[in-house]
């Protein structure tokens, strides 16, 4: 036995040795949220009304007892074979029904009042099709509802399983329950006779129901569906918003295109930790969003650091890898259920207040999420934004001249970079990318030579208007400068030194003599990141501000979702995600900085990299904003 | 025409069995083509005509080549008979294929599955036996199909014998469980010598396997039973379970145990045992089976896919 007991110990050291120990990048919470600006009641948190529950369907269901005794208004079944079909037999034998006969079942968490209550609908993803998911969304129905709206978990478990390429179905779904809550909302004697609101409607998805809200949305203003003609659509409902819960994208794409969609606000949230979607591919669909009417809609990316997949779901939980999830991912590392749904409580119920009972108060969140320090679970987060009121000046994907800008009158420069190039923006998938584009700007000021303390003149890169472009926007100081920036792990080396025409060839023999010299293992900086951002009007006077003072700005962090080691290195392109930060600053914090700056005559906004001596960033949709002065009431430096 | 089929199979394999019974005029028959082909079935009752591994090729023709692999074991038979295995198999979507080699080194006249196992000292004269396998197979209709030709030497006092053997087989998956169907080593048995003959030991098998059965993330269960018909007419049920597990993703560690009817004549004992160790691509099996006389017969592999 004795003579086992090495082998039994090399085998434990190897295993001990193959497990990736938990890998999580400094946690800055305590500083990033630190304070609670905005002052309002937390939306995370019950409204004043009583919450009834009830559930609507074929009531013929064989599989759950509540789907069929239970049901308390009665609907027909549609025929999505158009839309969704398999070869698996087994599917009709279990569920009594092919797609030709879906049921429109849904459970429901309404306000007991009188209304007339904005509608929410919301859909799970692809999951084992007998383990039901439509009852994991109970938290946020419960909440909703006591807020004052109508909540209903639509069931799509009967395309659920080894489905592929439904998703179109998913979307079409929930616009055919919309035509249910239509005639429920018409029928009098209905319980919910003129209770909905059927002007306020957001549809919300996790998963591959991410991606079917905002099918459903661009189903929504179609007359027939694009890939069969012969299915006429009449929707047009009043769809104002969307949310996207770690959605993919791109599993749909009507005639060989990816999923348009216009005018309608748009939130997206997403966990670093995500165990099956694990790349932010909901981010694709964001840049998708336009605003095209002038109306007043906005979208908003929300990334929480150490979330997964699951956990969004009171059913689903942390098995992002199906029931054996604890042998393939490293959930020690995830944050508990409890504070996930939390960050989806505060954020969706937030977004929802904002765009379906168009309140303001909760509008500077989505700006800038520092303001509610308070209501947040204490991670990292990284968020985007972006209203109607954006013009942009580059967003670097209209051409391949790196000099121009996305509207005629711009000019793009760089001074001393080691790095300027425009590519896709990349997700954590291999050769997969959010399909936008954006532009990598790298620096070093040292220059190369024995004197490490050398400094170069800041490299710099500037966007500069005309006359024409500037006296055509009108800026003023309640616009602000809009970018969104994410530094990258890639530090380029220093730069060479000035040459001296006086001395033939000393450059080179400098940089040959430090070549010589054996290379130095640099470590990474974990120095804060940070640099300066520049106004400079028509007469010259610049003023400047620190860029970390509207959002945080943070060296990619570590992402580390598998047990093995190794694993994500050889799964994933990096084991990182870049998403790109959004900064939203008022050109009145520029006057404040420099009283003599006139943001009337805003002339270039330029990137200072003098607060980090060498780093790399992606920069991309640089504009300037006449935002709402609601997104604009609370500031996480100042709390006014 | 899937059911055709299966009754053709079937078919063949009763009728050839019905052949061999009638012609029982010599007592030896190849045995080596009744051994345990791979320590896994070895642990687990002899059973694999439902087991997608190159080893299949052995059991199932229908399951050659489905996973690309080479696997390589040796079975110890006391300390001086051996019988050594090496199989690799290769899919290429449409068809896959799997060739093996099996060598059995054993005392002249000594049969491994009937009589006493010889400790040390046994004599030193020894037969040879080499089975060449080829087998290929291909996914029809939501069943795999397959076949293989075995060519089979035996040199034994000098004197050189060969002849053929071919399997037939076919495989489903209903639900979870993997089902095979195969009729093995039919042909014509090897003329030894002028009076010598050596049978080929036809048998039909029908088997099954389920695996992968969750018990929390780290445990899972698998089993696997076969009925399988003998030449002579023997009826020989047989059973296994496995549990494995599997503490982190690419490696396990498996326990197995099978049950089985031995032939009445054999020397095997009822239970067989064994264990796993996966680490990634790399499988080292291992097996043990209880003889009524003699020492126990181990058997060891390795497998790499």
């Amino acid at each position: 036995m004795l003579n086992r007991l090495p082998l039994a110990a090399c085998l434990l050291s190897a295993g001990v040795a193959c497990v990736q120990p938990t890998r999580l990048s400094r946690d800055d919470s305590g500083v990033i949220l630190a304070r609670q600006a905005l002052n309002a009641p937390n939306p995370g948190e019950r409204g004043r009304y009583a919450v009834r529950h009830l559930y609507y369907g074929s009531g013929t269901d064989i599989r759950r007892p509540y789907f069929k005794d239970s049901v308390s208004i009665k609907t027909a079944t549609v025929d999505g074979s158009k839309l969704a079909s398999t070869d698996d037999k087994s599917r009709k034998k279990y569920w009594g029904f092919g797609f030709d006969k879906m049921p429109v079942n849904g459970r429901v968490w309404y306000p007991d009042g009188d209304g007339p209550f904005p509608l929410v609908l919301i859909v799970h993803g692809n999951h084992n099709m007998k383990e039901f998911s439509d009852p994991g969304y109970g938290y946020l129905g419960e909440l909703l509802a006591s807020r004052g709206f109508i909540m209903v978990s639509v069931d799509e478990n009967f395309l659920n399983g080894n489905t592929r390429n439904e998703n179109d179905a998913r979307g079409w779904m929930l616009l055919k329950h919309l035509e249910a809550w239509r005639a429920f909302n018409d029928s009098s004697g209905r319980t919910f006779y003129h209770k909905v609101d059927t002007t306020r409607i957001a549809l919300m998805g996790h998963s591959r129901g991410g991606e079917a809200v905002a099918v459903a949305g661009a189903f929504n203003k179609l007359p027939y569906y694009p890939d069969d003609a012969k299915l006429q659509f009449k929707f047009n409902f009043g769809i104002r918003s969307l949310v996207a819960i770690a959605p993919i994208d791109g599993q749909y794409r009507p005639t060989g295109r990816p999923t348009p969609v216009e005018n309608i606000s748009y939130l997206v949230i997403h966990g670093s930790h995500d165990g099956d979607v694990s790349a932010f591919s909901g981010l694709a669909q964001w840049q998708r969003i336009k605003f095209t009417d002038g109306k007043p809609h906005f979208k908003s990316a929300v990334w929480m650091y150490r979330a997964n997949h699951g956990q969004w779901n009171t059913v689903w939980n942390n098995k992002d890898n199906g029931q054996r999830s604890e042998r393939w991912l490293n959930l020690d590392q995830l944050v508990s259920p409890e504070e996930q749904r939390q960050l989806g409580k505060v954020v969706i119920t937030a977004f929802l207040e904002a765009t379906l009972r168009d309140k303001v108060e909760y509008l500077p969140i989505f700006r800038d999420h520092r303001v509610i320090g308070g209501w947040l679970p204490k991670t990292m987060y990284a968020t985007r934004f972006e209203e109607n009121g954006l013009r942009a000046l580059a967003r670097f994907d209209e051409d391949v001249d790196v000099t121009t800008g996305s509207v005629a009158g711009v000019t793009l420069k760089g001074d001393s970079l080691s790095t300027w190039k425009e590519a896709n923006v990349p997700l954590r998938w291999r050769n997969a990318t959010v399909g936008h584009n954006a532009v990598w700007l790298g620096w070093n000021n040292r220059v190369a030579g024995d004197d490490t303390t050398k400094r170069g003149q800041p490299a710099a890169f500037s966007l500069t208007m005309t006359d024409s472009l500037r006296g055509a926007w009108s800026t003023d100081t309640t616009q602000a400068i809009v970018l969104s920036l994410a530094p990258t792990p890639d530090e380029p080396g220093p730069r060479s030194p000035p040459k001296d025409t006086t001395k033939a060839d000393s450059a080179k023999k400098a940089a040959e003599a430090k070549s010589k010299k054996p290379a130095i293992k640099v470590k990474p900086d974990s120095t804060p990141f940070d640099l300066t951002v520049e106004a400079v009007d028509a007469s010259g006077t610049a003023a400047r501000v620190a860029l970390s003072a509207y959002g945080p700005v943070r060296r990619p962090l570590d992402i580390y979702v598998m047990r093995r080691k190794g694993r994500d290195k050889a799964n994933y392109a990096t084991t990182y995600e870049i998403v790109l930060q959004t900064y939203v600053l008022p050109l009145a914090d520029f006057v404040r900085a420099q009283p003599g700056f006139d943001a009337g005559r805003l002339r270039s906004i330029r990137l200072l990299f003098d607060r980090t001596v060498a780093g790399t960033v992606v920069l991309s949709d640089v504009g300037l904003s006449k935002i709402d002065r609601g997104f604009m009431t609370v500031s996480a430096a100042s709390g006014r | 025409m899937r059911a055709c089929i299966t009754r053709l199979v079937l078919g063949v394999g009763f009728v050839v069995m019905q052949q061999t019974g009638e012609a029982q005029e010599t007592e030896r028959v190849l045995s080596v083509l009744r051994m345990p082909a791979w320590p896994r079935a070895a642990a687990l009752a002899n059973i694999g005509a439902a087991t997608s591994l190159p080893e299949a090729v052995f059991y199932n023709p229908a399951l050659a080549g489905t996973v690309a692999a080479i696997a390589g074991s040796a079975h110890f038979y006391g300390s001086d008979s051996t019988l050594n295995t090496l199989v690799a198999g290769l899919s290429t979507g449409v068809v896959s294929v799997a060739a093996g080699v099996q060598l059995l080194r054993a005392d002249i006249g000594f049969d491994p599955l009937v009589d006493p196992i010889p400790g040390s000292g046994a004599t030193r004269n020894h037969s040879l036996t080499s089975v060449t396998t080829l087998g290929g197979s291909m996914r029809l209709k939501g069943m795999r199909w397959g076949a293989s030709a075995k060519y089979i030497t035996l040199v034994e006092r000098g004197i050189d014998a060969d002849g053929f053997a071919f399997d037939l087989g076919t495989q489903r998956q209903i639900g979870p469980f993997s089902v095979g169907l195969a009729v093995q080593n039919l042909g014509d048995g090897i003329n030894f010598g002028s009076s010598d003959e050596l049978e080929m030991p036809t048998r039909v098998t029908l088997a099954a396997e389920g695996g992968g059965l969750p018990q929390g993330a780290f445990i899972e269960f698998g089993a696997l039973a076969a009925l399988s018909v003998d030449q002579d007419g023997e009826v020989l049920p047989a059973a296994g379970g496995q549990v494995i597990y599997a503490p982190l993703d690419g490696w396990t560690f498996s326990f197995r145990a099978g049950a089985r009817r031995p032939a009445p004549t054999s020397n095997e004992r009822p239970l067989t045992g064994g264990l796993a160790l996966t680490l990634d691509r790399l499988t080292i099996d291992y097996a043990v089976e209880g003889v009524k006389h003699g020492d126990a017969v181990h058997r060891i592999g390795v497998r790499l896919r």
